[in-house]
């Protein structure tokens, strides 16, 4: 079976659109809870990012026999056609659901493509696969730094550019580290880190600061408020790597 | 119409000036305009295009700091027209990384140095200035010898964009001819030298010794080692402050020498400090009782009262302050009992005492 150019980057797109939107989407799910009202606020917008989804699935339909499909299109029109005491259960059946088929979309997108890059849509697969590292830094630059070296050890990378959206996803998902930075829009690094350090997901999860901030107070500060370990920037990867794996190390 | 407009501009010569006038004026807001909207158009194209650089050259240069590819292939992709922008692309990872990572990107620029070298002769002061820069960031080792000939460049912004780099921790070399051009930055703040110099490290202690004890050197120079010192709280310079103290007459370097025996300095160090109490100038008597009520526990109680009475309010301030940072809250409650004391400031000592 092939498949052409316009045809790939058509699902892409559909994909990126609609995990992006459900990735933001997230936190608040994950905040709502069993608040039914909050459930109901959040549907338009789950609706809107299913929809890409739902079109590129047709689209792939065509190529392929794409697992989680047939029960999605239930799912969906039971959103459509719920009754508010059905509406929480219909959505979390829609969102299992979907992250089944996102996995196998992107799965089928990777293969498709014959391409090592991250599969488009592929975003809340990283995040709930082992190896997780959330990075919440606001210079794109230090971020891929970061990126490429970790990746390059096989972790699966997570980032926030904000203290604010960082609290969030990390409130909302499991990582295996942190690495935090300590000038952020938002909330500061240390106002994350001690809302982390007071959250049950990550009482115990590793966390580095990466920060230009050098002196020796402000590395006491991080580390009295939590933090794994401090280091400086400017940086070395490697010694990032290094301390990664030693914190990630089995005791 | 046209011909009525005429006729009325013939009849006044005026109007002909006033109509001259206004259509320059026209004729100018036009010429502005059109340069306006070219050199947004041409700004536009240079950012189009640094962003296009930025996206072909960032996988390569992720891949050679991994070692994926070589310096031959990478360079491959870098046409002679983009080596600048390529520089200060690769000055950007320089900026955020240390260790073998920066040393790779260190020798990725190495073969590309040389163009820099050459804008050193460029007449526009920033250019060079900024040339200085981006050598001493990516090859400071090996142009160390450019960068110190930048301080002699007829344009102080150079000369300082080269000190400045000179000046990096763990760079203690260059620190001689650094303190020995220190002259020509008069213009700068004596502290802003002093934390430029300091930022090198303890190794520069030495020079920065040598600079201060030298009868010959600039005294402006010799102020800002001494400054310089005291940020290091450099233990040896003790010695050279007070032989200083005992041979120099200049208010400032007095004030900065003090500066340090009060960080560093010992009770064996205070001789030529106590001849200071009774200078003329009020900031030589505040550091100097200062200096005494720091460094002596068992300073003389009289002494430390007759600065209570000094006319200058700042000696018993820095006085009091000194007793504080020493912890001689002892002498600070004799003191403030004492009968030359007025009633609002003993009260305020006996505060500052009890607190």
């Amino acid at each position: 079976m092939t498949q052409g150019p316009m045809e790939t980057s058509s699902d892409d797109e559909g994909i990126v659109s609609g995990s992006t939107l459900l990735r933001d989407l997230r936190p608040a799910m994950y905040a709502a809870a069993g608040d039914l009202r909050a459930w109901i606020a959040l549907a338009p917008s789950l609706l809107q990012a299913v929809l890409p989804i739902l079109h590129t699935a047709r689209e792939l339909q065509k190529l392929a026999m794409t697992p989680g499909l047939g029960t999605l299109r239930p799912a969906a029109e039971r959103v459509e056609k719920a009754t508010a005491d059905e509406l929480q259960s219909a959505v979390t059946a829609l969102l299992e659901t979907l992250e089944t088929l996102i996995d196998s979309l992107s799965n089928k997108s990777s293969a498709i493509k014959d391409s090592n890059e991250t599969p488009a849509g592929s975003d809340m697969a990283t995040l709930a696969a082992p190896g997780r590292v959330l990075v919440v830094q606001d210079d794109d630059l230090t971020v891929d730094l970061i990126r490429h070296r970790l990746e390059q050890e096989g972790f699966q990378v997570a980032h926030r550019d904000n203290g604010t959206d960082a609290v969030a996803t990390a409130l909302a998902t499991d990582f295996d580290l942190i690495i935090l930075d300590v000038k952020l829009p938002g909330l500061d690094g240390f106002d994350v880190l001690t809302r982390l350090r007071s959250s049950e997901r990550h009482r115990h999860t590793p966390v580095i600061i990466l920060s230009s901030m050098a002196s020796a107070q402000e590395a006491v500060r991080g580390l009295r408020r939590g933090a794994d370990d401090y280091l400086r920037k400017p940086f070395s990867p490697s010694e990032l790597l290094a301390r990664i794996q030693r914190l990630l190390r089995p005791s | 119409m046209t011909a009525d407009l005429v006729g009325v501009l013939q009849s006044d010569p005026e109007l002909w000036v006033l109509g001259a006038a206004l259509a320059a004026l026209l004729a100018l807001i036009v010429a502005l305009i059109g340069t306006t909207l070219r050199l947004r158009a041409r700004n536009n194209r240079t950012q189009a295009r640094w962003i296009g650089l930025e996206e072909r050259w960032q996988p390569l240069v992720l891949a050679s700091i991994a070692g994926r590819i070589s310096d031959a292939d990478l360079h491959a992709q870098v046409s002679p027209a983009e080596a600048l922008f390529f520089i200060d692309y690769l000055l950007r990872f320089a900026r955020r990384l240390e260790g073998e990572e920066r040393a790779t990107i260190e020798r990725l620029a190495r073969p590309l140095l040389p163009i820099l070298v050459a804008r050193l002769q460029h007449r526009d002061d920033e250019f060079r200035a900024r040339a200085v820069q981006t050598i001493s960031a990516l090859g400071l080792q090996e142009y160390g010898h450019i960068v110190v000939a930048a301080l002699d460049d007829r344009s102080d912004l150079v000369a300082m964009v080269a000190a400045r780099s000179l000046s990096q921790p763990g760079t203690p070399e260059f620190a001689s001819a650094v303190i020995r051009r220190l002259a020509r930055f008069r213009q700068w703040r004596s502290s802003f030298l002093a934390s430029m110099l300091a930022r090198v490290g303890p190794e520069i202690a030495p020079s920065l010794r040598e600079a201060l004890l030298d009868p010959n050197t600039d005294i402006a120079v010799r102020v800002v080692a001494a400054d310089a010192l005291r940020e290091l709280n450099d233990p040896e310079s003790a010695v050279p402050a007070a032989v200083v103290l005992s041979t120099t007459s200049d208010r400032n370097l007095i004030v900065a020498c003090l500066g340090i025996l009060m960080e560093v300095g010992h009770q064996r160090h205070l001789p030529p400090v106590r001849a200071l109490v009774s200078s003329d100038e009020p900031i030589v008597r505040a550091r100097a009782f200062a200096t005494i009520a720091r460094l002596d526990d068992q300073a003389d109680l009289s002494l430390l009262r007759g600065a209570m009475n000094d006319p200058s309010p700042w000696v018993p301030i820095r006085v009091i302050e000194a007793l504080r940072a020493a912890g001689a809250t002892t002498v600070l409650q004799r003191i403030a009992q004492g009968p030359e004391i007025s009633n609002e400031f003993q009260r305020a000592l006996r505060s500052e005492a009890q607190s």
